[in-house]
């Protein structure tokens, strides 16, 4: 797509200088960065960054799940721990 | 006054029996169809707007997403026709009741997550963590976009039900206060005429808008997911 010549709101001969125009290709350039595994490439991590970290698309997943796992974890534990305390005798 | 307010939201019954269906499925008797390759200039008409549509909302799919173009261009003919006729005096909409819009809402969200999750699921499972988040940040920003996603379709239908029962509603009460003030004051009741004539042109926009808004919705989270 031409984006130069893509907005009907560009005067003739301001193109380049349109603020629309460069809105929407800083907008695609972005996406273009953001979009997936071809763009993991990019990043060269180390270490237990390289399994979770919020740049690639398996580090972003290992965070989610990392946290789905850490209160799915906090809930049983709250919930087992409630099982186990005996209740209150009378005196 | 208090009753005849939400009076017109009530779903009609004729004895006994529910009219409910009857007025959701009338709006499919007004887009005729043809087995004709050559049509009459109404269906051409329809036939032309039908693909105008088409075209602008699906040329941002890829050919998975384009599967959904007949569920998509249905909904936008339903949600478009239905809010129209609902603008005729004395009518019953059904997109006033969150019950219909929730079952159009859920299911189609659901469908479009459902197709991401199945078809790809890290960058599906990758969506809820935005791209060069600070560390400290994680946990709190992935609850923050779990709780985001499935508010998607409540927003979705309590868009719809909102924007379409409150012009309604505006439109009932500027009516009654026109009526109101024609024994007291002639030209205030004709500024409160005016004011309500341009009301019922909003609402015409609405109407169209908030079919478009829904669909396009509907459209962008299939974007997401296929």
């Amino acid at each position: 797509m031409d984006l130069d010549h893509a907005s009907p709101l560009c005067g003739a001969g301001m193109e380049s200088d349109c603020l629309l125009v460069r809105a929407h290709r800083e907008a695609f350039a972005l996406i273009e960065i953001m979009a997936g595994p071809e763009a993991d490439a990019q990043f060269h991590f180390t270490g237990i960054k390289k399994y979770f970290n919020s740049y690639t698309l398996t580090g972003r997943m290992n965070c989610v799940l990392a946290t789905y796992g850490s209160i799915a974890l906090i809930v049983l534990y709250f919930k087992l721990r409630s099982k186990k305390t005996p209740a209150v005798k009378a005196t | 006054m208090n009753e005849n307010l939400f009076a017109s939201f009530i779903t009609p019954m004729m004895f006994g029996l529910p009219l409910v269906t009857l007025i959701v499925l009338f709006p499919s008797l007004l887009f005729p169809t043809s087995n004709r390759l050559v049509n009459n200039r109404l269906i051409s008409l329809q036939q032309w707007m039908l693909q105008l549509v088409s075209k602008q909302m699906m040329s941002i799919h890829n050919t998975k997403g384009q599967t959904w173009a007949l569920m998509l261009m249905s909904l936008i003919l339903f949600i478009g026709s239905t809010n129209l006729l609902g603008l005729l005096p004395h009518s019953f909409t059904p997109t006033t009741q969150l019950s219909m819009n929730l079952g159009m809402a859920i299911p189609l969200w659901a469908g479009a997550v459902i197709t991401g999750f199945r078809n790809k699921t890290t960058a599906s499972l990758a969506h809820f963590l935005p791209q060069g988040t600070p560390t400290p940040l994680i946990p709190m920003l992935v609850i923050i976009e779990t709780i985001s996603l499935f508010i998607q379709p409540v927003a979705l239908a309590v868009r719809l039900t909102a924007n379409i029962t409150a012009g309604h509603l505006l439109i009932h009460l500027i009516g009654g206060a026109t009526l109101a003030l024609m024994s007291i004051n002639t030209t205030t009741a004709l500024i409160t005429f005016i004011i309500l004539i341009l009301l019922t042109v909003l609402e015409f926009a609405v109407a169209m808008i908030q079919a478009y808004v829904f669909t396009l919705l509907v459209s962008l989270y299939l974007h997401d997911n296929t």
